[in-house]
């Protein structure tokens, strides 16, 4: 598959609050999910994305848009190092964002099945909960307060496996 | 479209829970990159949601000096330890991708061997074992890992820390499966012969072999050190602390032109540089050498007094390569494997410092002619190398000239 020729074609996608993105096709098969419709046919000139807000969608096509110019690991044995750490640094930058759009591109990455988006966002998440106390992960991750379990059942938990705890 | 609206302001004022409704892979792949077993497990109490989503993370690493530091309070625990370690690995029905455990105290062979036994279970590809048996008898007890191990189809890459025990190599030959194998401070001791002359550990797919037991003091034991070894050649090394042997049997030359082997081996090198006794055959040096300029892919060898080495006379710059890489050498014994068609016109050495070259120069090149009995006349140069770090410079200017007749 030759950059130059697909290039050419653009694809149209449509957020939640009705703005569209024009994007060459290229950077939409960075999506497993999109590339599916392609392939089987199924997508027409707009691909309405109902569940993905502008804003989100924005930043997953900027992501998009990077990794689909860097050279793949598997294309090429031997791939430029510098580009590698270009990537690197541009993933790095890209997270540096607050936790609920974190969460939003986690949601809409997941929809639109880009892998390494996924991995990206999660490992993102890890660091930011890693060596917190469980009141503070509720509170970094927006937890259902209805959700908690009962104090009852903390404890239990807590005396199952009190190795893990303090 | 409104209703989207809404739903998203509902996000912002922290009544939909988010993360919370991503599916659990996702919520699997937060939590395995967390730093321990330990942390994964303490988000169990998060909310009903997560109460349960740790107990299918597919790698465990389970640490017990994360938490006690000290032997002397390390007992107390080894209770609520044991029953921790058994809880996670028990009753999951997911495969796990690793399992990394560390044991500060020691405990029975029979625990470590449940333990094993439920990865195995599990269908674990990768295991990183860090324990301490208590022994019956000190003299007579080895680990014996279960065979079930060996055999059981899924295990990839094995990695022991043994504190100092000795393993039962036999419990290891014949998988089918096994990658990369470690060992870190295990005793390398056949117990029939108290000799380790030779290790052979026949796993069909093992690409990597190390073995790490610095800091081990053998009595009257040979002393080995046992670096890394290659699927291609199971014969291919045996290393001591003080002497390292490079052999390389039924090797043709395909593989002594295939890169990864030239790597492995250049790898393999490295790591013994600080030997005093090294004995190579050209195809090692070939393989080391290929692809690059051989000057500088050789590592220093500071310590080398002793080098062996079999070569063709179109060799000769790699033999100089590899002295200039010594500079303490104190013979050198060189066996000519072909003298036919070209007559050996040069020898080089390099010495580090006048003393020695006066004292043992003269000797080390007769003992080197013996070895070449082909030519009749060889124009020997030896070089005084005064400043290591610019050798080529002080090479030329220094070397002086003598013709040599055998």
């Amino acid at each position: 598959m030759s950059t130059s020729s697909s290039s050419s074609k653009k694809i149209v996608l449509k957020s939640a609050d009705n703005e569209t993105f024009e994007i060459d096709e290229i950077v939409a098969l960075e999506s497993q999910a999109i590339k599916n419709m392609i392939e089987d046919e199924c997508a027409d000139n707009v691909i309405p994305l109902g569940n993905i807000d502008s804003k989100t969608l924005s930043k997953i096509i900027e992501y998009c848009k990077k990794h689909a110019e860097s050279p793949k690991k598997d294309d090429n044995a031997d791939i430029d190092e510098k580009a590698v750490e270009d990537l690197k640094s541009f993933d790095a930058e890209f997270a540096k964002v607050d936790m609920p759009l974190i969460q939003d591109i986690l949601m809409a990455a997941n929809f639109l099945n880009i892998d390494n988006l996924i991995g990206l966002m999660c490992r993102t998440i890890a660091d930011r909960i890693k060596g917190k106390t469980p009141e503070e992960i509720r509170k970094i991750l927006n937890i259902n307060k209805n959700d908690l379990l009962s104090p009852e059942q903390e404890a239990k938990a807590r005396e199952e496996n009190s190795w893990a705890f303090d | 479209m409104k209703k989207l609206k809404r739903s998203k302001a509902r996000i912002r004022d922290n009544k939909v829970d988010h993360i919370s409704n991503l599916p659990d892979p996702i919520l699997h792949l937060i939590l395995s990159r967390l730093h321990s077993t330990e942390e994964v497990v303490r988000n169990s109490i998060l909310s009903k949601r997560w109460k349960y989503l740790w107990t299918s993370v597919p790698s465990l690493n389970i640490d017990f000096t994360r938490k006690v530091k000290d032997a002397y309070t390390a007992v107390f625990h080894r209770n609520e330890f044991k029953e921790f370690v058994d809880r996670v690995l028990a009753n999951r029905t997911l495969d796990l991708d690793s399992f990394t455990l560390n044991c500060l105290i020691r405990y029975d062979m029979s625990t470590i061997g449940h333990w094993i036994d439920l990865a195995v279970m599990r269908k674990v590809k990768q295991l990183d074992l860090d324990f301490r048996v208590v022994m019956d008898d000190d003299w007579n007890d080895i680990v014996v890992l279960p065979r079930w191990l060996v055999d059981c189809g899924s295990l990839e890459a094995l990695k022991l820390y043994l504190f100092q025990c000795s393993l039962s190599f036999e419990s290891f030959t014949g998988s089918r499966t096994l990658k990369s194998f470690k060992l870190d401070n295990v005793v390398l001791l056949d117990y029939s012969t108290y000799n380790l002359d030779y290790l052979d550990i026949s796993c069909l797919k093992l690409k990597s072999l190390r073995i790490d037991n610095r800091g081990l003091n053998y009595l009257d034991i040979v002393d080995c050190l046992c670096k890394t070894l290659s699927s291609y050649a199971q014969n291919l090394c045996i290393w001591s602390i003080e002497e390292a042997v490079i052999e390389l049997e039924d090797l043709g030359d395909i593989l002594v032109l295939d890169d990864n082997f030239g790597v492995t081996l250049r790898e393999l090198f490295a790591q013994v540089s600080h030997v005093e006794y090294l004995s190579i055959h050209r195809h090692s040096i070939k393989s080391i050498a290929f692809n690059d300029f051989p000057e500088e892919v050789f590592p220093s060898l500071p310590n080398l007094k002793t080098l062996e080495i079999a070569l063709f006379c179109c060799d000769m710059d790699y033999l100089v390569c590899l002295l200039k890489c010594s500079p303490n050498l104190e013979s050198l014994y060189m066996i000519i494997i072909d003298a036919h068609g070209i007559a050996l016109e040069e020898m080089v050495f390099s010495w580090s410092n006048k003393d020695k070259y006066h004292t043992q120069s003269m000797d080390t090149m007769n003992e080197v002619s013996n070895f070449y009995k082909a030519s009749l006349s060889v124009k020997v140069i030896t070089l005084l190398k005064i400043d290591t770090s610019d050798s080529s410079e002080t090479d030329t200017s220094c070397s002086s000239e003598s013709d040599t007749s055998f």
